[in-house]
């Protein structure tokens, strides 16, 4: 919900931009940012502004934030796709402009913008052309599905649904996230109950699980292609690629997380026990008392600080460091790497 | 003459009233199972329930069915609930049946509201209290709903009364067919385990799984005493409290007798597995058991519970039961370690207690006793380790020092009981600086120098 009045404001900005006068529609629109970080229409507004006054990658990034704020609004994915033809990125362009058609009345327009983009984009856009199948159906009622279904505990049921949304919306990129995390979720658990059937020699191994991690993986990639800024699927991709051996691409989404999120302590904690494994020490060491700083009760930080204090060579303070640990329970975070 | 009974369900709440009706109760209705039981003995049903629920139990055709075996009764008193703990309302339900038992003079049963029961799983209660024992412990195992209930429902076919009946076998095979994943991650060879060790699996290969758990559940007890003091949830304290002579407890130690399925969803709740790598695994249990168990829950832990789905090839139970043995032996160890860790500190020895941390979290040395038995332990004050050359120091705690570390360390325990004269003797040129601290059933003296390997 806007706040009263923000809508008359955003029409006079645009008005005053019109008329020639950027600086002070811009710091309107800038204005309602900041009293309310929440409002779609005025991050489309200000994406629109920026965009008219040749600051694309701006523009860009505000109207991904309007996308991310107002998922089903189609006016924001045909503008974002607008900007991404502007700077010729054709691929981008595309999945924005078949979300935009996915949501909205047919619009020439848009389809003959889709079809430039389509044309331009060739078929270097493998990725962004499996997840554009036609997929007939309403992608704000499988969104809504996906959600009843995570209320009644079935992750299947939340798939099927966000594989839909995703489908029909290849630039929404928070659902391509939340797919990731649930395909992911899924994966670990299905590897488990794998396990245990192959120890009891109760049946073979599940087919499905290696598909279902290349799953993964590719939406949280599609996910950060469309908005990088996603700092939770960075942490949760990073764990992911750092689980299939990818350690170097793990680092950068790591590093990136743990920028965007500095007072999350799992992030922290992550990126310094990878530091380690890669035997980058002093910077781990500096990560996992951040780790502690902001959460002083985290067992496992603690013991990654006694890990890499070992690996120093002061095994003394190690030990010190593991009597700690004992005083405190695990951590319960789907986020943390373990 | 048999034992009157009186029987105690509490469930409340729309899914779990809905699951007690549809799998729970017809399961409990199989003909060895509260039919056998109540025609054999007095008996009556209590049901604590909302009062919206209530009329939900009673529209069903299985409550007719159930009142044809068993006078019911269906109440709903206010009970105090504390929402910080989880069970609370359930056990508090517990307790007031329990006083009721008392007050009539009868032993209770306490079945759960979610599970499956094999048939014949009631009349083995009944035979067993027969037999004069006192408490009857189970455990369920937990299988993934959807999966479970495809095979299920098309496995098990209600008779015209819709009451269900399954034998304890194929009940096995389809739970483990359709294992849940905390289950699976509480197995040893998983490369997973849960934060929360309620119970623990070793696999047999083709047969099944053998269990141990902290947390079991007392489906009878016949308490010796009225005055019921126990804390947290009934699988904590309650048998221990309640019952005395320990020989009259039985625990559940082969499926074929008790076979009891929960089920439940996968869930997203993932965040509660970890990899702790298996002597990790070991660690976590001694860790969770030093932080959360009782009395009830370690002595619970000594018994095995063999499930399985066909017959078993006994060599290959019994491998399974010595190294479950091996692993009980060193979580309890460890446990007991924690215990002198934390006690040493408060004693001022330092040094001594970092080098035991040190030992279990980095040396690796997590079954390094073999057992939980009496011991005692020369602890050296933090001025003897002053007199160590640093550089052996930093040895000893450095990954290449593992092999002089245990050594170490199992140069300063004696099995048993050692009083200090006797450990000066053993140990010439020690100096005893503190003699005789109990913890638990282990001792501890502290010595002014290092005992020489």
């Amino acid at each position: 919900m806007q706040k009263p009045g923000a809508s008359e404001d955003l029409t006079k900005a645009a008005q005053l931009f019109q008329s020639g006068e950027r600086e002070a529609a811009l710091e309107i629109v800038e204005n309602i940012i900041s009293s309310d970080a929440g409002n779609a229409a005025a991050w489309q507004t200000l994406g629109l502004l920026m965009l008219r006054s040749g600051r694309a990658n701006d523009g860009i990034k505000a109207l991904r934030r309007a996308c991310t704020l107002a998922p089903f609004e189609p006016g924001n994915y045909t503008d974002l796709g607008l900007a991404y033809l502007e700077i010729a990125d054709y691929p981008r362009a595309e999945a924005c402009l078949i979300s935009a058609q996915s949501l909205g009345p047919a619009d020439a327009n848009v389809e003959k913008m889709l079809a430039h983009a389509r044309h331009m984009a060739g078929t270097g856009n493998a990725a962004t052309g499996a997840l554009a199948k036609s997929v007939d159906g309403d992608a704000e009622a499988h969104y809504a599905k996906a959600l009843e279904f995570q209320r009644l505990n079935s992750v299947d049921g939340v798939i099927e649904n966000l594989r839909k949304v995703a489908r029909l919306l290849p630039a929404f990129a928070a659902a391509h996230k939340s797919l990731a995390d649930f395909l992911w979720h899924s994966h670990g658990l299905r590897a488990l109950t794998g396990a245990f059937g192959a120890l009891l020699e109760l049946k073979g191994e599940d087919a499905g699980i290696a598909d279902q991690a290349g799953e993964a993986e590719l939406h949280y990639r599609m996910a950060l292609y469309h908005d990088p800024d996603l700092s939770e699927a960075n942490a949760y991709f990073g764990n992911l690629l750092r689980r299939n051996g990818k350690l170097s691409e793990a680092r950068e989404c790591y590093r990136q997380a743990a920028e965007m999120r500095p007072a999350n302590a799992v992030t922290q904690a992550n990126f310094a026990s990878l530091l380690l494994a890669l035997g980058e020490l002093d910077e781990a060491g500096k990560y996992a008392d951040l780790a502690l700083k902001l959460e002083p009760g985290f067992a496992e930080a603690r013991e990654l600080q006694g890990h890499i204090l070992l690996a120093q060579g002061d095994g003394p303070a190690a030990a010190r460091k593991y009597l700690d640990t004992f005083r405190f329970d695990p951590k319960v975070s789907s986020e943390l790497f373990t | 003459m048999s034992r009157s009974i009186h029987i105690l369900t509490a469930v409340w709440g729309a899914q779990y009233v809905e699951r007690f009706l549809s799998t729970t109760l017809p399961t409990v209705l199989s003909a060895n199972n509260l039919p056998a039981l109540c025609a054999e003995r007095e008996a009556v049903y209590r049901i604590y329930t909302s009062r919206e629920d209530a009329d939900l139990i009673k529209r069903s055709p299985l409550f007719g069915e159930l009142r044809r075996h068993v006078p019911v009764i269906i109440e709903s008193p206010e009970i105090p609930a504390a929402p910080e703990e989880k069970y609370s309302r359930a056990t508090n339900y517990y307790r007031l049946g329990l006083r009721r038992s008392a007050a009539d003079g009868m032993a209770t049963v306490m079945l759960t509201p979610d599970a499956i029961w094999s048939n014949g799983s009631l009349t083995r209660v009944g035979q067993l209290a027969d037999q004069g024992v006192r408490a009857v412990l189970v455990d369920g195992l937990r299988a993934e709903q959807d999966a479970f209930m495809d095979t299920f429902k098309n496995a098990v076919l209600p008779d015209e009364r819709g009451v269900l009946t399954v034998e304890a076998r194929p009940l096995m095979k389809m739970a483990m067919d359709a294992i849940h994943p905390y289950e699976a991650a509480l197995t040893w060879g998983t490369d997973m385990t849960h934060d929360v060790p309620f119970r623990l699996h070793w696999p047999v290969a083709g047969e099944g799984i053998l269990s141990r758990g902290f947390c079991i559940h007392p489906l009878y007890i016949d308490p010796e005493t009225e005055d019921l003091d126990f804390a947290g949830a009934i699988d904590h304290g309650l048998v221990n409290s309640a019952i005395l002579d320990r020989s009259k407890i039985f625990y559940a130690d082969n499926s074929d007798d008790f076979a009891i399925v929960s089920i439940d969803a996968v869930g997203f709740s993932g965040q509660n597995l970890k990899r702790f790598g298996k002597r990790g695994d070991l660690l976590n249990a001694a860790h969770w058991a030093w932080a959360s168990a009782t009395e009830q829950n370690l002595e619970a832990l000594q018994f095995p519970l063999r499930r399985h789905f066909g017959p078993m090839s006994e060599a290959k139970w019994k491998r399974a039961e010595r190294l479950s043995a091996r692993h009980v032996a060193a979580i309890l160890s460890c446990r007991k370690l924690l215990v002198f860790l934390f006690k040493m500190e408060a004693m001022g020895l330092n040094c001594a207690a970092a080098l035991l941390a040190f030992a279990l979290k980095a040396g690796g040395l997590t079954g390094w006793l073999g057992d939980p038995s009496p011991k005692t332990l020369l602890v050296p004050a933090d001025t003897a380790f002053e007199k160590m050359d640093s550089s052996h120091w930093k040895f000893l705690l450095s990954p290449e020092g593992a092999g002089a570390l245990r050594a170490l360390l199992m140069a300063h325990t004696v099995d048993g009981a050692l009083a200090p004269s006797a450990a000066e003797t053993k140990f010439p040129g020690i100096k005893i600086l503190d003699a005789g601290i109990e913890v638990e059933d282990w001792i501890i003296h502290v010595i002014d120098s290092l005992v020489q390997t």
